[in-house]
Parts: structure tokens; C-alpha cells; sequence
């Protein structure tokens, strides 16, 4: 089987082979698009980004045998202009949240206790988001969310790896920084989370 | 308990693409594929200087030194003199890149700024050229400054940005933050490594920068004359920033 790297090669001088590119990777990029800013504009995202990508081919640098870092990190770039649908996305997670909270208090039965763990959580966690640097955000969401390790989310982003280093170092600490302390000092798995 | 944990429980059970859309992006890009050039046109940078730029452009920023620290550097001030008339009037370049004309980023540029980073710029502005600095008037004599200047003569726009960066003396970071808070500078955050500053919104919306103040620089990345609104400037403006700073071991 070819490698995407190959793949891009071959469609410098075949174009049409490039959509063997967007067979394996299109759902990736939906995927990491949608948990950012939700489904309809992950459709837009998904599409464009490879119509960038194709454009740009030339310069994917055939090191990598993978370019789902690289398509990534178009994805990334194109979601800037959607920031607005993104922290309209972020607020209504946190309004969830916290209707969860406030129904779980005046209701507590039926209610689980993982389940109002989780809405604390989030509660703690999208504000230190959203104040986050937006490349220690993008970072910190290609590692959780695009599933990239350092090194990838230093080619998606084009920035050296001690870069990356010290943008999720940051955000980490912000994380470890806003957690609530009840959750944050529980070991293992975390009940909500299954 | 990993601090990532709950991020990637968080919409972490998000639907794959449908099947509709998935066609859809399928067929946008076959016909993307079909409509494009059997081999892609290479920019070339035109000669002599831009039509857009009928007069020198101007005001770098001012050097700011105290006595106290005196290598500081703030490149600040961005303007535009004489922008050309079909400015507002002329197609707005849009963030899209489906149309984008190749774009090779000049070298200087890409030695100082992540490359990734400029050539998202590169579809807003078409027919992109670098002015080296004697084309918009002197150098403001700063020693470790860069500048890279971006036109376009199809849309008549221009994005500037200036980098400047030098090494203060021990100490000198609390008085450069002192001195940006002074000049109206809206901190942003701020953590052992590192403090990022607004640039104060001026009269035109179109333009930004920001400063990242470390322990060892001041850097400064802005952008003026642009068609996107100085709030959607800055984080690139920002990512941009911290680039050079890693570049330049400013951390």
C-alpha cells in the first residue's frame, strides 16, 4: 500500500490521485473539526481543508510517510475562522454543565454522583480553555482531541518541537491549575468518564 | 489522574462524518482537482516597486529605552500613508484558500517566522510581494529588528508586519511590563515564561499586534491595512510571537 507521502508525489503529475488521500483521511479531520466546532462546521472544515491541501501538495515534505498531521494542521488553521462558532460551542457546553449542576442540587435523586462530577469538571475545565493561548489551545486539543503526539503536532503546527514542549507544558498546568480539587486529586479512571 | 483525562472525555463520542457529508467534501474536491492547472503556477516577484505603495510607507515604531534598561526594544507604531483607493472598494481577500495563487514565502521571512504560520496569510492576499526595508523608508536603526512587508497589487491591500526583538539586562523584564502597562497595553496572560500585551485598539479596526515580553526580549508582531478585523489578527499575530521567541531562546 502506497504511503500518503507517495500518494501526494504521484498526484503532483496525476491529480486525481489525491482523493486517495481523502478516503483515509477525511473522517480523521471530520472528527477533530467536529469536537472543535461541532458537526455542520466540521463538514465545511473537512472540505476545505483538503481543497488547501491539495493546492499546497507541493509542499508536504515527503519525510513524513503520514499526512494526517499535516492535514491537521490545515484544519487547525481554518478553524480560526470559525472562533466565533467554536466559543458559542464552548458556552453552551458550560451552560449544560451547568444546568447539570443546578438540577443534580435540587434533585439529587436520580442524579449520579459520576454525573455531576463530570458537569464540575467541565465547569473547571472550558473556562481555562478559553483563556488559554490559542497555540497552547491548539496544542493541547491536537494532542487530546487530533490524537497527534509531539512530534506530529510540531509538523501540523510548523513549529519546533520544543515548542510544543512548552505550549502543552502551559496548558497542562492550566488544566492541572483550574481542575476542581475533589476530582483532580482522584486516582485512576474517573467515574464520570465511562 | 492525567489533566487530559477529562478533555478527552469531553466530546469525546462525537458522530463520524455522514455519509452526505463525506460525498459532499468528495465531490468539492474532485471538482477542485478537475478545475486546477495541470501544473501549478509559481509566484514570481514582480520588479520595481508595487502599485499600491505610491508613497513611502512609513512610522515605524518608535526605540523606547530607559536609562535603566537601555537595550530594550519596542518596535511599535504600523501605518500605511497612502493606501490605494480601490482598498475598500476592491474584492476582499477571504481566509479561503480555494482560489489561492502559489505562494512562496520569502526566505528572510521564513528564517524568522515559522513558515506555516505566514503562508496562511498567503490566500488573503494573492500576488503577495516582499518590500525589503529601503522601499518604505529608513530603517528605524534598530538593531535585531525585522520586518517583513506583504502587498498585493490584485486587491490593493497590504499586510505588514514587523518583528523586533533584542536582548535586555538582567531584570529589565518588570520594567519593560511597566512601560507596555504605561503605553496603554492590555496584558493577556502572563506565566513564568512569558507576558502577552494587546497593542491599544486604534482608529482603524484593521489592525493589531501584540508583544510578548519575556526575561530576556521584547518582541513585538503586528499587522495594519489588512481586510480581516484586528480581532481575528491576533491569534496568528500571537502564535507568530511565540515562534520567534522560541527561535530566538527568548524563553
Amino acid at each position: 500500500m502506497s504511503t500518503d507521502a507517495e500518494i501526494i508525489e504521484r498526484s503532483l503529475t496525476a491529480p486525481a490521485a489525491f482523493g486517495q488521500l481523502y478516503e483515509r483521511h477525511a473522517r480523521a479531520v471530520h472528527r477533530y473539526a467536529s469536537r472543535r466546532v461541532g458537526p455542520d462546521a466540521a463538514d465545511d472544515v473537512m472540505s476545505e481543508t483538503f481543497l488547501v491541501a491539495f493546492d499546497r501538495r507541493r509542499r508536504f515534505d515527503p519525510v513524513w510517510a503520514d499526512a494526517r498531521p499535516w492535514l491537521l494542521g490545515i484544519a487547525t488553521n481554518l478553524l480560526k475562522a470559525h472562533r466565533r462558532v467554536e466559543a458559542r460551542l464552548w458556552n453552551a457546553t458550560l451552560a449544560e454543565a451547568a444546568r447539570d449542576v443546578v438540577d443534580g442540587g435540587e434533585h439529587p435523586v436520580g442524579r449520579s454522583d459520576d454525573r455531576m462530577d463530570a458537569a464540575r469538571a467541565v465547569e473547571a475545565l472550558v473556562p481555562a480553555l478559553t483563556r488559554m493561548r490559542a497555540g497552547d489551545r491548539d496544542a493541547l486539543l491536537l494532542h487530546a482531541w487530533g490524537d497527534l503526539d509531539y512530534a506530529q503536532i510540531a509538523q501540523a503546527l510548523g513549529v519546533p518541537i520544543g515548542t510544543v514542549r512548552s505550549r502543552l507544558n502551559r496548558a497542562r498546568l492550566q488544566l492541572r491549575t483550574a481542575a476542581p480539587s475533589d476530582i483532580s486529586t482522584k486516582s485512576g479512571r474517573e467515574p464520570w468518564m465511562s | 489522574m492525567d489533566e487530559l483525562d477529562p478533555l478527552r472525555a469531553l466530546r469525546g463520542d462525537v458522530a463520524d462524518a455522514s455519509a452526505a457529508s463525506l460525498e459532499r467534501g468528495r465531490l468539492a474536491l474532485e471538482r477542485h482537482v478537475a478545475a486546477a492547472p495541470s501544473a501549478p503556477r509559481r509566484q514570481t516577484k514582480p520588479a520595481g516597486r508595487p502599485q499600491w505603495l505610491s508613497s513611502p510607507f512609513v512610522a515605524l515604531g518608535a526605540v523606547v529605552a530607559t536609562a535603566a534598561v537601555a537595550t530594550l526594544v519596542i518596535v511599535g507604531t504600523l501605518g500605511i500613508s497612502d493606501r490605494h483607493p480601490d482598498s475598500i472598494a476592491g474584492p476582499p481577500p477571504s481566509i479561503s484558500a480555494t482560489t489561492a495563487t502559489p505562494f512562496e514565502v520569502p526566505t528572510d521571512c521564513a528564517t524568522i517566522a515559522g513558515s506555516t504560520i505566514l503562508t496562511q496569510w498567503a490566500p488573503a492576499f494573492g500576488a503577495s510581494t516582499l518590500l525589503s526595508q529601503n522601499d518604505y523608508g529608513p530603517s528605524n536603526g534598530t538593531s535585531g529588528a525585522h520586518v517583513c512587508v506583504f502587498g498585493s497589487n490584485d486587491t490593493h491591500t497590504v499586510l505588514t508586519i514587523v518583528v523586533g526583538a533584542l536582548e535586555s539586562g538582567p531584570g529589565s523584564r518588570a520594567t519593560a511590563e511597566a512601560s507596555a502597562a504605561a503605553q496603554g497595553y492590555t496584558r493577556l496572560s502572563d506565566d513564568s515564561t512569558g507576558s502577552l500585551y494587546i497593542e491599544p485598539v486604534g482608529t482603524d479596526p484593521n489592525s493589531a499586534g501584540v508583544n510578548l515580553i519575556t526575561n530576556t526580549a521584547w518582541i513585538t508582531v503586528g499587522s495594519q491595512g489588512t481586510a480581516q478585523a484586528g480581532d481575528d489578527l491576533l491569534p496568528l499575530l500571537q502564535s507568530w510571537a511565540e515562534d520567534v521567541a522560541q527561535r530566538l531562546h527568548a524563553y
